[in-house]
């Protein structure tokens, strides 16, 4: 079996041909080949969509594989998650019946998020990613503990709870992992942490990564971290692809506002940051109101509806999310070209997680604060510790600014097809219309498919003209691929483990390609 | 490596350093092979080694020096001196210089023709040095500019960082972004008032639309969420499942019932707390940027105040100036304030045409502020009794007389009286000049200070003599005012039911000095908290009852220029009946003695808690004995429901001797041995006697974010302690010291449990004043004050919804 053989019988999804920005470019050129990692592992790498590294995956991928630990900072969207779970995985062996890994993040969905990203990019390895957070039963998640886990992923709370039990055994967990590391540093998490990694052997590595760092983490590298790499590719902290405008709104205006906005941009999708869950309610049911698809989440709901809402939206079936903070780090959707902020942020690392919802990867995006009278001291200060000027919005935007020319190749997290009613649902509905943002002008709500239900495959754009560009984690939404593959989650798991990882690769028409 | 060099400063002005980054090679098109730059890395002192380097290896070169007049010189670069006073120092010496261009300006000058055999240029005249032909091994080919210098030493400022993981703002460089006038957004077309454009909370029931069915019904929005798409799935085939469940069932019991003070590993565990204290942000996003603990109860402080808008002005540093103007903004963290305080002061012209108008408008605050210190220092445990009882109270005031309190709480700044000080800087001076000439030391003059005054012995005599004239003539008037308090004081105490009664119609001219004053001197506060009518003061002392106020008053006013404050007294006139409002209120050893014993008692929940109750016990009334929480202050209300600490830590029971407790240290005021010993169950209740006890209300508050309101509480408390110690200690400025003590009148308890604030002990807007006694306020968790949010606590009470939007309302 040669190289080209194993690699071109690899089910690389649709491209995404959208432009991409120096954030994510301006690379020394590497290629996943380069780094030395198993193949399964590059399988599951390419297979993602991913082309090429981006800046800080080319930075962190081999010196976290050589086993040094890591503090890095890198701009929203532009591949850590990736950064951290590609050398996760290439550090994992999988008959070892053991977490090897420990990633922490700050919030639950983006827990889900993040496990999703791991078994997408491992999934030819045989290894189990488990999520354990709060707001899911206790007693299931030590149930699963039984049986080979060999990532976890999850929020501090709960991992302190079955850590200190040892019912999560970190004492021979190699890889400790925080995402999101200011929040998880941050006065609240800390002492979580630090009794988290009071578990773990001494030799383990640590992995850090943060778009932001308001405040230094010294003493916690002092203490806790080995000699770190530190990386920080960042020499401004906004996105170059976003684009950011504020609308000086009377407060009582903002919802009149958030209506022109809406008829008036190509939308495709949005996520819109209220400061209140009773806002966020009361905003998200005042959109649908109006016309608008709209689903909202905020911290006090229940965990199975935040979980819905969050896979749905990443899925693209509604165009818009009313939230709160609790979505605004991490979230990576890759469809979202416009953020809203109906209320202003007080800080300045949430206003830039925020708008850094849009633009993912490099690409284009549009980022509008709502800002009221009483908001104008947190713009100037957050201006400031930014280092931006945001303008007032102008009487129309340009469309190359945010709207990509070729939004079908966006990705999605999970294919239709693997998605357990993935297929009859979309059969059902093949009659059905989606409703949302009626707005939009007919045209630009044709290219948008996402959130509408198409399963033909020959709606699709060809695929000649194809930029530099790659994918931040995430296997696009490929409905046009013929062969069901089983890209995140193969339906047909129940209960067995570790699962082959021939099984599934037998599954494609060529399978031979590896030993 | 001939002319010059390509790469001026300007493309390395902009130069962030890039620690471990590989921009490092590309930052400087100059340096082909990658030579750092002068000011890409390090600090100041590799800056200067490398200057110092490139400055000796340019030793013997033919140089251009540009001047700041212009002028620019060539010649052999023969010295140079780094080491000159200021940051920006390079002073160079050229050998046998050629003027090359003229000076921009046109100074007669000695030196234009004949130039001397070597040319010193100081550091102060240096603008630019350009080296041609550098032969060194590294190709470094840059000029060496003295304008750099400047630009090192700032850099080297923050060049510490270089050494450490850059923050965010280490990044942006802080961009100086000015205050700007910002675009308005103008709609289309006004549908203001559509009601299906409007954000209103009135319309919202409840949550009582599903998001989910909502957008099925609508859009076609179907649900393929499967939690096993992220996680793995549970073996129910195994043949121990049954028995796994019930372990896992058994254990995970144990975990939530294990004690926790965290609040995340709570929410974690799916308890509800109270976390009214903070919003998502906070919770999700943002990064705690406390400090210390200091820091963190400032940081509360403004948090809770301002919970909605962080406002720039929450990090203003204390002591720097700010203007008049934004004064009251900042002192109420709240921008509105800024307008409303600029729109005041018209009205302070317009509608205050009496006699007195500033000090009336500036009163309300610090005498509302006051009360609480006055009334929680008097009789604490009224404040105690009436907890939840006056806050009732007080706001069916607030409902039922709404006309007497202003949409929003307008404060008077010190403007108006700033302007008239500037404008009557002559007069100023000239009543300086008066005081001199008049003033008199209320105190016997320490005979060692005569020396230094004078050493003439008459004048020594004199100033003796003069002394003993002045206090004669003190206790007469001393006693004279005394017997004239006695009176109204009298049938002040008599008609008090009376006059809180009248007190309560505010429609009342009967208590209104100037009956549109009140328009501009709305101090809610004053209004509510005062039954005791501002009127029985004004007669007795119709002048401004503040002592800071009358003293600085008194100085630019008693020269006539003002005919209206003649009768102004100074503060050391005032009798402390005046001072304290009221006979019955000015402090006695005893009662200062027993007020300083009930500071440590009454403010102890535990300790008063536990006396109540057994004096129900002994009354045979039985029941749980209750704690309420000590952040019981309006500003963190939701509702006005709370729990009680059984129900909050239901742990009691359950608490399993072997498992962990989880104490992390984000516990800013858990005293830290108890930190370091995990087993102790910190949900229980705790030793009484301890200060700050681990109460399961404080801990619960504090990780509920009201952590806020605890600090705040605190820092509060100490800042009361500090006021009391000064009430204790110092007799108040200028006040003789005999009249401390008048005799050992006992203090007065008033009826209602609630010592209202005296409306004549008022001083001045000032900050300080008025923020020391702002503590007194919040912390007695009767002051109906709140609720008006006058100093924009509510902000934080209806986050988000009510308040901040209604403010917007009453602007517009």
């Amino acid at each position: 079996m040669s190289e080209q053989d194993w690699k071109s019988n690899l089910n690389i999804p649709t491209k995404d041909t959208r432009p991409q920005t120096e954030d994510v470019l301006n690379t020394k050129g590497k290629s996943f080949e380069d780094f030395n990692l198993k193949r399964e592992l590059l399988m599951g790498i390419f297979e993602a969509g991913f082309e090429r590294p981006s800046p800080i995956q080319e930075e962190s991928i081999p010196m976290a594989v050589a086993g040094r630990d890591i503090l890095a900072r890198a701009k929203n969207g532009t591949g850590k998650t990736a950064s951290f779970v590609i050398p996760s995985l290439q550090q994992i062996k999988p008959k070892l019946n053991k977490i090897q890994v420990l990633i922490l993040v700050p919030t639950r969905e983006l827990a889900l998020q993040t496990s999703q990203v791991v078994r997408t990019l491992g999934k030819h390895l045989g290894i189990q990613c488990m999520v354990t957070t709060g707001g899911t039963s206790l007693r299931d998640d030590i149930v699963r503990l039984n049986d080979p886990v060999h990532v976890l992923v999850g929020t501090p709370g709960r991992v302190l709870d079955l850590a200190s039990r040892k019912i999560a055994d970190l004492s021979e967990c190699p890889l400790f992992v925080m995402d999101e590391a200011d929040k998880m540093l941050s006065r609240e998490f800390k002492g979580i942490i630090e009794q988290i990694l009071s578990f773990f052997p001494t030799t383990r590595q640590s992995l850090l990564f943060s778009a932001t760092f308001p405040l230094a983490v010294k003493s916690f590298m002092d203490q806790h971290l080995n000699k770190p790499y530190e990386i920080n590719l960042m020499d401004e902290l906004t996105l170059k692809g976003i684009t950011q405008y504020y609308a000086f709104v009377e407060e009582k205006q903002k919802l009149h506002c958030l209506n022109t906005l809406f008829s008036k941009l190509q939308i495709n999708q949005s996520i819109i940051f209220c400061n209140s869950t009773n806002r966020v309610e009361l905003l998200a049911k005042k959109i649908t109101e109006l016309g608008y698809s709209c689903y909202y989440s905020h911290a006090k709901m229940p965990q199975q509806a935040r979980n819905k809402v969050f896979h749905e939206f990443r899925q693209g079936k509604v165009r818009n999310l009313v939230c709160s903070d609790l979505l605004t780090r991490g979230i990576d959707i890759q469809a979202v070209n416009v953020v809203i902020n109906f209320d202003f942020p007080k800080t300045a690392e949430t206003y830039l997680h925020r708008i850094g919802r849009s633009g993912r990867f490099g690409h284009l995006g549009l980022a509008i604060n709502l800002m009221s009278w009483n908001d104008r001291y947190s713009l100037y200060k957050i201006e400031q510790e930014l280092g931006t000027e945001i303008k007032p919005i102008p009487g129309t935007i340009d469309k190359s600014l945010y709207v990509a020319e070729n939004a079908d190749a966006v990705p999605r997290p999970f294919k239709i097809d693997e998605l357990p009613k993935g297929n009859e649902t979309v059969n059902k509905k093949t009659g059905y219309e989606y409703k949302g943002q009626p707005e939009v002008n007919p045209v630009a709500a044709a290219t948008h498919h996402a959130p509408q239900p198409q399963p033909q495959p020959q709606t699709y754009p060809p695929q000649q003209h194809i930029p530099p560009h790659q994918f931040n984690g995430y296997p696009p939404y490929q409905q046009g691929a013929p062969p069901p593959q089983f890209a995140g989650y193969p339906p047909q798991f129940n209960g067995q483990y570790p699962p082959p990882p021939q099984q599934q690769y037998q599954q494609t028409p060529s399978s031979q390609p590896y030993q | 490596m001939k002319g010059q060099n390509p790469n001026r400063s300007n493309s390395q002005k902009n130069g962030h350093r890039r620690s471990n980054s590989r921009y490092n090679n590309n930052g400087n098109n100059g340096n082909s092979n990658g030579q750092p730059s002068v000011n890409s890395n390090g600090d100041e002192e590799a800056g200067n080694n490398k200057l110092i380097f490139l400055i000796s290896k340019s030793l013997g070169k033919k140089c251009i020096a540009t001047l700041t007049n212009g002028a620019r010189y060539q010649g052999i670069l023969i010295s140079g001196d780094l080491s000159s006073h200021s940051n920006s120092a390079l002073s160079i010496v050229l050998h046998h210089p050629i003027l090359i261009s003229k000076g921009l300006i046109n100074e007669k000058s000695n030196i234009d023709n004949e130039l001397p055999e070597k040319l010193i240029v100081q550091s102060m005249d240096l603008i630019d040095l350009e080296v041609d032909e550098i032969d060194i091994n590294d190709p470094i080919k840059r000029s060496i500019n003295s304008k750099q210098s400047p630009q090192l030493s700032s850099q080297s400022q923050t060049s510490d960082i270089s050494s450490k993981f850059k923050t965010d703002t280490d990044i942006s460089g802080r961009l100086n972004v000015r205050e700007r006038e910002l675009e308005r957004w103008v709609p289309d077309e006004d549908l203001t008032h559509n009601p299906a454009l409007t954000l209103n909370a009135d319309d919202h029931k409840s949550g009582a639309w599903d998001q989910f069915k909502v957008n099925e019904e609508k859009f076609g929005v179907e649900s393929s969420y499967d939690e096993h798409l992220y996680t793995t799935r549970i073996d129910t085939s195994a043949a121990d499942y049954e028995d796994r469940v019930k372990r896992a069932e058994r254990i995970a019991r144990e975990i939530e019932g294990q004690v926790t003070s965290d609040r995340h590993i709570l929410e974690e565990r799916g308890i509800q707390i109270d976390d009214s204290g903070i919003d998502e942000e906070d919770k999700y996003s943002g990064v705690d940027r406390r400090g210390d603990e200091l820091m963190a109860a400032l940081r509360n402080t403004s948090i809770s105040n301002d919970n909605s808008n962080n406002s720039s002005f929450t990090k203003l540093i204390p002591g720097k100036y700010v203007p008049p103007r934004q004064r009251a903004a900042q002192y109420h963290n709240d921008p509105a304030i800024i307008a409303s305080s600029a729109i005041s002061k018209p009205n302070a012209v317009s509608e205050s045409p009496t006699s007195t108008p500033i000090p009336t408008s500036e009163s309300p605050v610090p005498s509302a502020s006051i009360s609480g210190d006055i009334s929680s220092s008097k009789d604490p445990e009224s404040i105690a009794q009436s907890h939840a009882k006056s806050v009732n109270i007080t706001n069916s005031k607030i409902t039922s007389k709404p006309e007497s309190i202003p949409p929003k709480p307008v404060v008077g700044t010190p403007q108006p009286h700033n302007e008239s000080f500037r404008l009557n800087a002559q007069s100023e001076i000239n009543s300086l000049r008066e005081f001199s000439a008049n003033f008199k030391i209320p105190h016997k003059l320490p005979s060692d200070l005569l020396p230094i005054l004078t050493k003439d012995k008459l004048k020594q005599d004199e100033i003796l003599k003069k002394q003993h004239e002045q206090q004669a003539l003190k206790k007469e008037r001393e006693e004279k005012e005394k017997e004239k308090e006695q009176q109204p004081v009298q049938t002040q105490t008599q008609t008090q039911q009376e006059v809180q009664k009248k007190k309560l119609d505010p429609s009342k001219p009967a208590f209104k000095l100037n009956p549109k004053a009140a328009v501009f001197t709305p101090s809610s506060k004053h209004n509510q908290l005062s039954p005791t009518p501002p009127k029985a003061n004004y007669q007795r002392s119709p002048n401004n009852p503040s002592p800071r106020m009358s003293t600085s008053r008194a100085y630019s006013q008693s020269n006539g220029s003002s005919g209206s404050s003649l009768t102004i007294k100074r503060h050391h006139q005032i009798s402390p009946a005046d001072f304290f409002g009221g006979v019955h209120k000015i402090p006695t050893k005893e009662s200062q003695q027993e007020k300083s014993k009930s500071f440590h008692l009454y403010f102890n929940l535990f300790v008063t808690t536990r006396k109540k109750y057994e004096e129900k016990e002994k009354n045979d009334e039985t029941g749980p004995l209750i704690y309420e929480k000590a952040f019981q202050t309006p500003p963190t209300w939701d509702s006005t429901i709370d729990d009680t600490h059984e129900k909050l830590f239901p742990v009691l029971n359950t608490f399993q001797q072997g498992a962990p407790v989880v104490i992390p240290n984000t516990n800013q005021f858990i005293p830290s041995p108890l930190m370091s010993q995990p087993s102790i169950p910190t949900g229980y209740p705790s030793p009484v006697n301890s200060k700050f006890p681990l109460s399961p209300h404080q801990q619960q508050q504090q990780q509920a974010a009201a952590a806020a309101a605890m600090a705040h509480f605190q820092q509060q408390q100490q800042q009361f302690h500090a006021a009391m110690l000064y009430q204790q200690q110092f007799p108040p400025p200028g006040q003789p010291p005999i009249s401390m003590y008048p005799g050992g009148e006992p203090a007065f308890l008033p009826p209602g449990g609630f010592m209202p604030p005296p409306g004549g002990y008022v001083s001045g807007g000032s900050p300080v004043n008025g923020n020391l006694m702002l503590g007194g306020g919040v912390y007695n968790p009767n002051n109906g004050a709140h609720n008006n949010g006058h100093h924009g606590y509510n902000n934080h009470h209806h986050s988000g919804s009510g308040r901040r939007y209604s403010k917007r309302g009453s602007h517009s």
